[in-house]
Order: C-alpha cells, then sequence, then structure tokens
C-alpha cells in the first residue's frame, strides 16, 4: 500500500512551518542556519513526493540540484559565520547589524 | 622670381624658427641674424619688383598658389600670395624699414638677457606682415592680420615682469580683436554672398554684390581695419602699446602693423564703392581721428606717447584720403610715414638710449649739444611729417588736402587743412622740448653709437627722398605704378586754384612749425605753464578726451558687474537648484533606514510576509 | 585583421600584470602602463592609415553576435565622425599618463584604472550598436569616479558624486530611448536589434522622433555639457588629478557630441531639422554665459573649465547648423579642443606641481623663472582663442561660416565669444605668469624633459592641424556631407532606404567654391 501524497505533504508542511519559526525566534546564527536547512529539506521531501505521484523523474533531479546548492552554501554560509565569530566573538545575528540604512 | 615669392615670408619665418630655440646660444649675434634674413627678404622683393616692372602694366598681376588650407562642404580656401603692385608696395616697406628697424635693433637691444627671443618674436613679425600684405586670399589675410596682433601682443609685453607692459599687451590685443571678429564676420560674409574669398575672384570687378550686402562687409571690413589702425573708436591700444621696446613702436606701431587697416581699405575698394555708406565713413572716422589724436598729441609729456597720438593722426589722413577714393594719395603716405615716422621713433630711442629711459620731454631740452647727429635726425623727420617742403610729407600730405578742396567737400578740405596745422605744431613740440633751450634736467647725456646711427641716416634718406620721387605731382610714380589697383585718380571739380592750395598748404605746414616755436621752442614759455595755466583744457588733451578713461570705467562697472552677477547666478540658481534638489533627495531618502534596521531576523519576517502577500495575490487570480 | 578590437581591448591586457604580478614596483608600473598605452597607438595610427579616406559610411567593421536572443552584437566600426577622436585618445592617454609620472599614492591601481579608462573610451567611440555603446558609456563613470574621488583634491568627493550623479540621471533617458528603438524594430523587421545600421531604417513619426530626439539630446547633453546643464564641469575639472582633467576635458566630453552626431542626426533626421535652430541658441548662451562666468574665476583650473563651456556651445552650434562646413568644423573642433584644452590642464599641472596653488592672485611672474612653461601656456592659450596657423581656427572658423548660412544671427553673437575668449584666456595668462615675481617662485624651476615629452607632443599637433589640416578634414568630409544630406532629404515619416542610405552616399565635391557668385537664395 502507497502513503498517500497528503502525508508527505503534511509533514513537508511541518517542517518549513518549523523551519520558519526557528529562523523568526532564533538569534544564534547556526541555529538559524541549521533551520534553514530544514526549509530546504521541507521543500525536497516535497519534491520528491510529486516526482513519485507523477513518475517523473525531474522532481528528483531538482531535488538533487537543491542539496548540492544547499551544500555549496553552507561552505559560504559557515564561513561568513566563522569569520563573524572571530570578529565578535559572538553568533548573535542580532548584534551584526553594521550596515543597516 | 615671381614663382618665389613664397621666399619673401618664408625667410624671416626661417629666422624665428632658428632664433627661437637657439637664442640664448646665439646671444647678441641674433639679431644679426634676424637682420640678414629681412634684409634677404627686402633683395627678394626687390627682384619680384624688378620682374614685375619688366611686364605690361595690365598684366602685373601673379597669384602663386602654395597649398590647399581649408576645404569643407562647398568652402575652400587656399594658401595663394598675389604679387601685384599694391602688394609688393606694402612688401618692399615692410622688409626695407623691417631691415633698418631689425638693424637699429641689434645696437638698441645688445644688452637685454632676452634679445634672442626679441629677435625671434621681430622676424616672426615680419613674417605674419608678410603674409597679411601678400595674401591673394582674405582668410590667409586673416591669418596674417592675427598674427601680426599676436607679435605685437608679444612685444608690447616682452618686459613682461613690468605689470604695466603685462597690461598694456593685452589691452593691445583685446581691443584689435574686437575689430578683428568684426573683420571675421565680414570675411564670412563675403563668402556667403559671393563665393570666394580670392581676391581675384572677389575684386575682379565682375562682384555682383547688392548694395546691402555690400554695405555691410564693408563696414565690418573697417571695423576690423579701425581696431588694427587705432583710429576712432577703437583707438584706446595704440598709446599704452608704447610700453615695448622702442623698435617695437617704430616697426609694429608706426610705419607697418598699424597701417594695415589702410591697405584693408584700399585692397577692398571695389566692395567699399559698390556700397553708398562706407566710404563717407572712412572719410569721416579718418578725418576725426586726425583731429582729435592730433589735439592728444599736444597734451603729452612722454616722447613715445605724443608720437603714438600723432601716428594715428597721420594714419586718420590715411583713411580721409582712402575714403576720397584717393587711394595712390593714401598709399604715398603710408609709405612717407613710414619712414620718417621710423625715424622719429628711433632717435627719440637714441634719446633714451642716452638717457637712460628717460622718455618724459619735460626732464629734456637742449638735447642739440649733447646729441647733434640725432637732433638733426629727429628734425629731419619731424620736419617731413610737419609739412616743410622738398621733405616727403609735404608731398604725401599736400596731395590729400589738395584733392580734397576739390567737388564741393570745402568743409572736409577745411578740417584736413586744420588737421595737418596741428600736426605741424604736434610734432614740432616734442622736436622743440627735447632739443632746444637748456636742460631742465641735468645729467649725463651721450650719443647713440655708429651702428644705430646708420639705419638712421638711411630713414632720414627716405624721409627727405621718398615724396619726390614717388609722388612729385599727385599722379606721380606711385600713382602710376599703382594704377592697376587702384584705378585711375579721379579730379573732382572746382575748388581753388593750385597756388592758392599751395600757399595754404605752406602757410599751415610753416605756420604750425611757428607757432610750436613760439610756445616751446624759443624758451619764452616755460613748458609747463600751459597745464598750470589751464588745467583742465590740458587736462582734457593729456587724457585724450578721457575716451580711454570712459572705456575702462564702462568695462570696471558695468561690464565687471554683468561677471559677477552671472557668477552669482551660476553658483546660486543654476548649481544652486541642483545641490537642492541633491538636499531634498537625501532628506526623503531618512525615511528608507526606518525599515532598513540591520536585524536580520525583521528582514526574514518582512521576506515571509511579502512571500505571503504575493502568493495570496497570485493565488486570488486564479 | 580585427583592427578596432585590438585597439579597443589592448590596455586590457595590461591590467592583469598589474594587478598580480608581485615584482610590479610603481616604477615598473608606470613604464608598463605607457608601454601599452604606446603600443595602442601605434595600433590607433594603423586604424588611421588603413582608413579609406575618401568614403563616407563605417569602415573596418566587425560583428559578432553576443546575445542573439534580443540581438545585441559586438559591432565595431569607424567613420569619418569618430576616426580622429580615437587617434586622439590613443595620442591623449600616453601624454596624460606621462604627466602624472610623479604620483606616489596608489599608483598600481591608478595605472590599472587608467587602462581600463583607455579601454573603455575607446569602446564608446567605436560601438555602433547602441546597446554595446550604452555599456561603454556607462562604464566610463566607475573608473572616472574613482580617479576624480581618490585622487583629486579638495572637495574631491562631492565632485566625483555630482559628477556620477548628472551623468547617470541623463543615460537614464538614454536607455529608454534605446529600449523604446528596441521595441520599434523588432515591430518593425520581426526582430529586435540594437543595430544602429537598423535602426536607422525605422520609419517613425514626427511625435516619435521628437521625443526619442528630445530623451538622446537631453542625456547626451549632460556629458557636452550645454548650459544649464554644466555644473558639475567646474567642479569635477578643479577637483580632477591632472590626467583626469585631461581625459575628461580632452576626451569624455566628446561623447556627447559624439553621440549627437550619431545617434540623434542619423536617427531622427526630421527631428533634428525641427529643434536645430533652438539648440543653436542654447548653444551660442553658452558660448557667452560659460566666457563671461570664466572671466571672473580666480581659480585657473576653473577658469579653464568654464572655457570649455564655451568652446563645446561652438561645437554644438556647427553640427546643428547642419551644414557640411559646420558640421565638419564641429568634429575638427571636437580634436581641437581635445588638443588645446588638454595642454592647458597639462600646463596648469606643471604650474600646481610647481607653486601648490592655481589661484591667480597667489600665482604671477612665473614667466620669468620658467619661460618654457609660460611658452607652453600661451600656446595652448592662443590656440584655445583660436588664432588662425594653430589648430583651433579651423574649426572655429568653419563652425561660424556654417552657423553664418544657417542662422546669421546665432553666428554674430558666436562670434563675441571669440572677443571673451581672448579676454578672460589673456588675463588669466597675465595673472599666472606676467607681472613681477613673488619671492617663493623665484627658485622654481623650468620644464624637465619628460614634461617637454608631455607638451611638445601636443604643441606639434596643434601647429600641424592649423597649418595643413587637409588630413583632418578629408577623412572628416565625406562622412558630414554624407549625413548631411541624409538629415536634410527623409521626409516625415518615410521608411529608411534599403542598403544603408548614409553608407551609399557618395561623396562629391563641388569645385572649389568662387569665380561666380553663388546665385542668391541658395543657401539653407
Amino acid at each position: 500500500m502507497r502513503t498517500p501524497i497528503a502525508a508527505y505533504l503534511i509533514l513537508s508542511g511541518i517542517l518549513f512551518a518549523l523551519g520558519t519559526v526557528g529562523v523568526l525566534v532564533r538569534r544564534n546564527a547556526l541555529v538559524i542556519f541549521m533551520s534553514v536547512e530544514l526549509q530546504l529539506n521541507a521543500v525536497n521531501l516535497s519534491l520528491v513526493a510529486f516526482s513519485r505521484m507523477h513518475n517523473d523523474l525531474t522532481g528528483q533531479v531538482l531535488a538533487f540540484f537543491s542539496m548540492v546548492v544547499a551544500a555549496a552554501e553552507v561552505v559560504v554560509g559557515l564561513a561568513i559565520i566563522v569569520s563573524v565569530f572571530r570578529l565578535r566573538q559572538s553568533a548573535d545575528v542580532d548584534q551584526a547589524r553594521v550596515l543597516r540604512g | 622670381m615671381v614663382e618665389l615669392t613664397w621666399l619673401i615670408p618664408a625667410l624671416p619665418l626661417a629666422g624665428a624658427a632658428v632664433i627661437l630655440p637657439a637664442g640664448r646660444r646665439l646671444g647678441a649675434r641674433a639679431g644679426w641674424v634676424a637682420t640678414a634674413l629681412v634684409g634677404a627678404a627686402f633683395a627678394a622683393s626687390v627682384a619680384v619688383l624688378a620682374e614685375l616692372l619688366s611686364l605690361p602694366a595690365a598684366d602685373r598681376a601673379t597669384v602663386v598658389t602654395v597649398f590647399r588650407w581649408i576645404a569643407a562642404g562647398r568652402f575652400a580656401a587656399d594658401v595663394t600670395l598675389r604679387v601685384d603692385p599694391l602688394s609688393m608696395t606694402m612688401a618692399l616697406v615692410v622688409t626695407g624699414v623691417g631691415a633698418l628697424i631689425h638693424w637699429y635693433g641689434v645696437g638698441y637691444m645688445a644688452h637685454d638677457p632676452r634679445v634672442g627671443r626679441f629677435f625671434a618674436f621681430f622676424n616672426l613679425f615680419v613674417f605674419f606682415m608678410l603674409v597679411l600684405v601678400l595674401a591673394n586670399d582674405y582668410l590667409l589675410l586673416y591669418l596674417g592680420w592675427e598674427g601680426v596682433g599676436l607679435c605685437s601682443y608679444l612685444l608690447i609685453g616682452f618686459w613682461h615682469e613690468r605689470p604695466a607692459a603685462a597690461s598694456a599687451a593685452k589691452k593691445a590685443f583685446v581691443t584689435t580683436r574686437i575689430g578683428d571678429a568684426a573683420l571675421l564676420l565680414g570675411i564670412v560674409l563675403l563668402w556667403i554672398h559671393a563665393g570666394s574669398l580670392r581676391f581675384d575672384a572677389v575684386l575682379g570687378g565682375g562682384t555682383e554684390l547688392s548694395t546691402a550686402a555690400a554695405t555691410a562687409i564693408s563696414l565690418l571690413l573697417l571695423a576690423g581695419a579701425v581696431g588694427k589702425s587705432a583710429q576712432l573708436p577703437l583707438h584706446v591700444w595704440l598709446p599704452d602699446a608704447m610700453e615695448g621696446p622702442t623698435p617695437v613702436s617704430a616697426l609694429i606701431h608706426a610705419a607697418t602693423m598699424v597701417t594695415a587697416g589702410v591697405y584693408l581699405v584700399v585692397r577692398s575698394h571695389p566692395i567699399f564703392e559698390a556700397s553708398a555708406v562706407a566710404l563717407p565713413l572712412v572719410l569721416a572716422i579718418g578725418l576725426g581721428s586726425a583731429i582729435y589724436a592730433g589735439l592728444a598729441s599736444i597734451g603729452q609729456f612722454d616722447v613715445k606717447r605724443a608720437l603714438a597720438y600723432s601716428t594715428m593722426s597721420q594714419i586718420g589722413l590715411m583713411f580721409f584720403a582712402a575714403g576720397m577714393r584717393m587711394y595712390s594719395g593714401a598709399m604715398l603716405l603710408l609709405v612717407c610715414h613710414a619712414s620718417y615716422k621710423a625715424l622719429l621713433f628711433l632717435s627719440s630711442g637714441n634719446v633714451m638710449h642716452g638717457l637712460g629711459d628717460e622718455t618724459d620731454l619735460r626732464r629734456m631740452g637742449g638735447l642739440r649739444r649733447e646729441m647733434p647727429v640725432t637732433a638733426t635726425w629727429f628734425a629731419v623727420g619731424a620736419l617731413a611729417l610737419a609739412g616743410i617742403p622738398p621733405l616727403s610729407g609735404f608731398f604725401a600730405k599736400d596731395h590729400i588736402v589738395a584733392f580734397a578742396s576739390t567737388s564741393g567737400r570745402t568743409a572736409a578740405w577745411v578740417l584736413a587743412s586744420l588737421a595737418a596745422f596741428v600736426s605741424a605744431v604736434y610734432i614740432a613740440r616734442p622736436l622743440f622740448l627735447a632739443f632746444a633751450g637748456e636742460r631742465r634736467n641735468p645729467g649725463r647725456a651721450h650719443e647713440a653709437p655708429l651702428g644705430m646711427q646708420i639705419p638712421l641716416a638711411l630713414l632720414a634718406a627716405g624721409s627727405v627722398l621718398t615724396g619726390a620721387v614717388l609722388g612729385w605731382r599727385p599722379e606721380g610714380l606711385l600713382d602710376g605704378f599703382l594704377r592697376p589697383v587702384t584705378g585711375a585718380l579721379e579730379h573732382g571739380e572746382g575748388g581753388p586754384s593750385e597756388a592758392v592750395l599751395l600757399l595754404v598748404s605752406l602757410a599751415v605746414a610753416v605756420g604750425g612749425v611757428a607757432l610750436a616755436w613760439w610756445a616751446w621752442g624759443s624758451g619764452r614759455v616755460e613748458p609747463e605753464a600751459f597745464p598750470r595755466r589751464r588745467p583742465e583744457l590740458a587736462g582734457w588733451l593729456a587724457h585724450a578726451f578721457y575716451v580711454d578713461d570712459l572705456y575702462a570705467w564702462l568695462v570696471r562697472v558695468p561690464g565687471a558687474g554683468l561677471g559677477r552677477a552671472l557668477r552669482l547666478v551660476d553658483d546660486r540658481v543654476v548649481d544652486g537648484a541642483v545641490n537642492g534638489l541633491g538636499r531634498d533627495v537625501a532628506r526623503a531618502s531618512r525615511v528608507a533606514p526606518v525599515i532598513q534596521s540591520g536585524f536580520v531576523r525583521s528582514y526574514a519576517l518582512l521576506f515571509l510576509l511579502g512571500a505571503t502577500v504575493l502568493l495570496l495575490f497570485l493565488g486570488s487570480r486564479i | 585583421m580585427p583592427w578596432l578590437t585590438l585597439l579597443v581591448f589592448l590596455p586590457l591586457l595590461g591590467i592583469p600584470p598589474l594587478l598580480l604580478w608581485r615584482g610590479a614596483t610603481d616604477g615598473r608600473a608606470k613604464a608598463l602602463t605607457l608601454g601599452v598605452m604606446l603600443a595602442d597607438l601605434a595600433v590607433a595610427l594603423g586604424v588611421l592609415i588603413v582608413f579609406d579616406e575618401g568614403r563616407a559610411g563605417y569602415q573596418l567593421v566587425e560583428r559578432v553576435p553576443w546575445v542573439p536572443q534580443i540581438g545585441l552584437s559586438y559591432l565595431v566600426g569607424v567613420d569619418g565622425f569618430s576616426i580622429w577622436l580615437v587617434v586622439l585618445t590613443a595620442f591623449m592617454f600616453p601624454i596624460a599618463l606621462l604627466a602624472e609620472w610623479d604620483l606616489r599614492h596608489r599608483v598600481r591601481m591608478f595605472m590599472a584604472l587608467s587602462l581600463l579608462l583607455e579601454t573603455v573610451v575607446l569602446g564608446s567611440f567605436v560601438a555602433l550598436d547602441l546597446l554595446l555603446f550604452f555599456l561603454f558609456f556607462e562604464a566610463l563613470l566607475a573608473p572616472m569616479f574613482l580617479l576624480i574621488g581618490v585622487w583629486g583634491s579638495g572637495r574631491r568627493v562631492y565632485a566625483s558624486v555630482k559628477f556620477t550623479l548628472y551623468t547617470m540621471l541623463g543615460s537614464a533617458f538614454i536607455l529608454v530611448a534605446i529600449l523604446y528603438l528596441w521595441f520599434q524594430t523588432s515591430r518593425q523587421f520581426g526582430e529586435g536589434s540594437f543595430d544602429l545600421r537598423q535602426m536607422e531604417q525605422l520609419s517613425l513619426g514626427l511625435a516619435e522622433q521628437r521625443w526619442l530626439f528630445i530623451a538622446f539630446f537631453v542625456g547626451l547633453a549632460v556629458k557636452v555639457p550645454i548650459f544649464p546643464l554644466h555644473t558639475w564641469l567646474p567642479d569635477a575639472h578643479t577637483e580632477a588629478p591632472t590626467k583626469g582633467s585631461v581625459v575628461l576635458a580632452a576626451l569624455l566630453l566628446k561623447a556627447g557630441p559624439y553621440g549627437m552626431l550619431r545617434f540623434n542626426l542619423d536617427l531622427f533626421p526630421e527631428a533634428a531639422r525641427v529643434f536645430a535652430e533652438e539648440i543653436g541658441v542654447l548653444a551660442v548662451v553658452g558660448i557667452v554665459y560659460g566666457a563671461v562666468v570664466a572671466m571672473m574665476q580666480t581659480d585657473v583650473k576653473r577658469l579653464v573649465a568654464y572655457s570649455s563651456v564655451s568652446h563645446m556651445g561652438f561645437v554644438v552650434l556647427g553640427i546643428f547648423t547642419l551644414t557640411p562646413e559646420g558640421m565638419s568644423g564641429a568634429v575638427m573642433q571636437m580634436l581641437n579642443h581635445g588638443l588645446s584644452t588638454g595642454l592647458l590642464f597639462l600646463a596648469i599641472g606643471m604650474v600646481y606641481a610647481r607653486t601648490h596653488t592655481r589661484d591667480m592672485g597667489e600665482l604671477g611672474g612665473v614667466a620669468q623663472v620658467t619661460p618654457l612653461l609660460a611658452g607652453t601656456f600661451l600656446v595652448a592659450t592662443l590656440s584655445s582663442i583660436g588664432l588662425p596657423g594653430l589648430n583651433n581656427f579651423v574649426g572655429e572658423f568653419l563652425v561660424i561660416l556654417g552657423a553664418f548660412r544657417a542662422h546669421p544671427w546665432l553666428a554674430a553673437a558666436a562670434v563675441s565669444g571669440i572677443v571673451l575668449g581672448a579676454i578672460y584666456m589673456l588675463w588669466a595668462y597675465q595673472r599666472t605668469f606676467h607681472g613681477p615675481v613673488a619671492e617663493r617662485f623665484r627658485g622654481l624651476g623650468d620644464l624637465l624633459p619628460r614634461e617637454l615629452a608631455v607638451a611638445l607632443p601636443v604643441v606639434a599637433a596643434m601647429l600641424a592641424i592649423g597649418v595643413y589640416p587637409r588630413p583632418v578634414l578629408d577623412r572628416i568630409n565625406p562622412t558630414t556631407e554624407g549625413v548631411v544630406r541624409w538629415v536634410r532629404s527623409v521626409e516625415v515619416g518615410q521608411a529608411g532606404l534599403p542598403g544603408g542610405v548614409r553608407g551609399s552616399v557618395q561623396p562629391e565635391y563641388r569645385p572649389p567654391a568662387g569665380i561666380r557668385p553663388s546665385p542668391a537664395g541658395e543657401g539653407p
């Protein structure tokens, strides 16, 4: 028996909402970062689910793409976080507001 | 030889090109190089003249094309030289008198540290002057015209460390530039109406200019001539130009450059004749300038300024003659004047040389004892100018005044006689003030060396002879030679008999000199008695009726005021609008930072809100 | 041989070694840059030799599709309008560089920016694709902004921001007009294109043309600059380093009139005819206004900047006489102004390097200690006031001639600029060089050999053009005649003729005017 598509989408939605809340309420840059990853993977999940449903590989390929991009993003993002941490001894994003208008 | 006409201007140009970079190494020898090259140009001119004379009178006009200069659209101008009686007369005056003044300058400038530069500029001047008179094209003439203006600027300001010299140089250039701008417009207008600027095309009889066009063109050309020749109302630069070294005053501001205006009028006479008002205006300007400058000259105590006003007055007489269509008479006076005025300037240069650069007539007197030779030269020049027979000025001036008496121009004749009388007074005055009587300012004075006297001797010979040789009668040698260009002299009707004219002329000249003798030579009257007794009148004369002061006021008060106002407008209004706009934009942009708080999470929230709104919007459209 | 590509991109080759090569000391960086620029000058002379002087229309055209989807292509070529600007650019860059030889502050950066600037300037003079032109035209701003902002003096930041904002605002108009034209090409030819030669053949209504003309004109007028859009110029000139001023005056100001010749006349001939007189009035106002305001300046560099406003008025006046004489004169004048004002700024730089002031109240008498420098300045001054025998006269005279044919009163008013020019330039010369010399200036040295190497080539070029301008005019004339014919011939709404009208118009000289007076009524 196949799990109905709705289940995947509900799970994906929950994960995405968790990620969104995490991005909005947490102040630690690393945690925000993990939340973003959660959002990305939520979307990946729905992509794969739709791909299964339509029997079309495009969705899965797209998921791979987004994973690769996410990996690259991690590299850059972590580097930035590390250098911000070195500079300010903290990963609190609210303190990094020098570039306000 | 005619094909080699380009050599005539090329020789002095080569001189300038050699001396300018090598001046310091050449030192005083630069003067000899410069003199030799101008002398060679004179020789070349004589050779061309000889060939010209061997031709029948009707064929005495050759055009030598050197290269094409400017071409665009329908416009084309070539560098072409014209060999005809008029241009050769001018070229001979320029190179002949020029060579003598160069020669004199060798001695006069020997001790100046910048002697090399002086002769480079001097040669450059001769080059431009020759281009001016040899050009066959108004545009090339304009090149020479501006070129001599440049050299005049450089040489008036030769001692540029003196503020007066620097200012005088600038004033001369700018004042003549007003005339030059008009001349340029006239040239453009001529091209538009005649389709060419070549003398042989425009002036060759077949011009079909409408009267209006001819009037406009000739008035613009006249404005150019008036500026260059220091006639009313653009004359104010000439007296100040005396700040230059004396050879400069002699060559540029007496013998050659300032007479270029006369040359221009004579050369362009077909255009002037096609207009009804141009020639009468030339006549009036000439006569007015002659009398005005003559009176002003009487008021001067600086010998060079007195001579400068006398130059202006003499050129006024040339204009007067040209205004009566007596072109050969104007040219005869031009030739004679070149020689005796150069002589006068150079002998006053001798005086300055001997007195340590003294130019104030009040501090001279009795110099005939210490400087007998120079006194002789000055006397020859002064008497020639005054019109004492048989010196050259007598013939030149007498013909013009006599010509004025015919055709019902009685008023002009009377005024011209008055001008002649005034000129006798004003030129005898410095002669007596400087050389007669006793020294008013004791001090050492010494005669100039031989090297500076020989050129003066030659000029003195010229001042004695040119009139009698070239113009014994109005239809003399020069008139016959110029006839292919100027046309036959048209004598008017009526007027007093020749004997009366001759007597009047003699009386005017002798009377003028006698009056000057009584006032300044006999020792009965002090030189400063007149200014003391009639200060206002003397002031009017000394300041040349305050015309210069009026101009200075106009430039200083309304002119500079306008400039300041516009500058303020530029800073406050035009630029102020821009800066104000910038300020407003900057102020408006202070609203934006409220959103740009710098908190990453608030950005993320905004982002989320935006995405939601967009989604809802797109969803509602389905 | 891809002459133009080589010409444009050769300077770029010098940048990587400048930035990456560890051994590039300041001296080596200067030498390298100079070498690259001289090589580029050689290429430019090659272009001049290859250029066929008798032909109107574009030559040495190279075309490579770049973004074919939107019809953007790398399309370059030269004609009589641009050939001398190209040569002038390649000529002035090494000279301006030599003038800055003493630079110590961030030398490698300066050199790299200079090379970048050269590429960009050359590119905007040869681009025939409107978007490509726009890219180059806008790219001018970045290096110029930095040159003024980093190496300038006094209020340099204010000046550079003002300069940039002004020009970008103008460019916005141009961009809109270019996009509109692109949509028109895609509508009329089925395929969008930025190719100037295709846009020429658009058929546009008069109202459309007017709006587009105005958009282009305003954008370009800022660059010229035309009164009252000129106030960025004095600030930019005054605060820029010598090299910046020279490039600004000699080259960047030319982008404006060049664009007008290239686009306004070519694309909107009827609108050009409609607006010609109004623009002429504006130009003459600029001539007189610039001259009067120049007269009142005390900073000699600012004075020369205002004189540029006046001189560029002559250029614009010449263009919109729509006569071959006036237009050739204007093109000539662009070259001439580059030389004479360039030399003026170079000479001012030399004065400043010695005296550390540009205030004419403090200067004076310098001619006694530095006669060669004074001579250089004087030659530039004389050229600038249009003395015949020097370069400026030829262009100025032709402009006045053309203006007189088109609008006599405008010509008469423009001539007053000649008198005013003599006043303010000679006065500036007097206040700087004449009079007694101040004690602290007594020890100044005259020109160094390097400075002579800066001044002499420019002086030689000015003399050569003044005495024998035919090589220059012969290359300009066919193009102006073609454009004048094109502007005069096109009727409102008429589609362009196939095959590029401008290119096919054969240059045809009338026999040298003269001998017979022209029949009355002929002329514009």
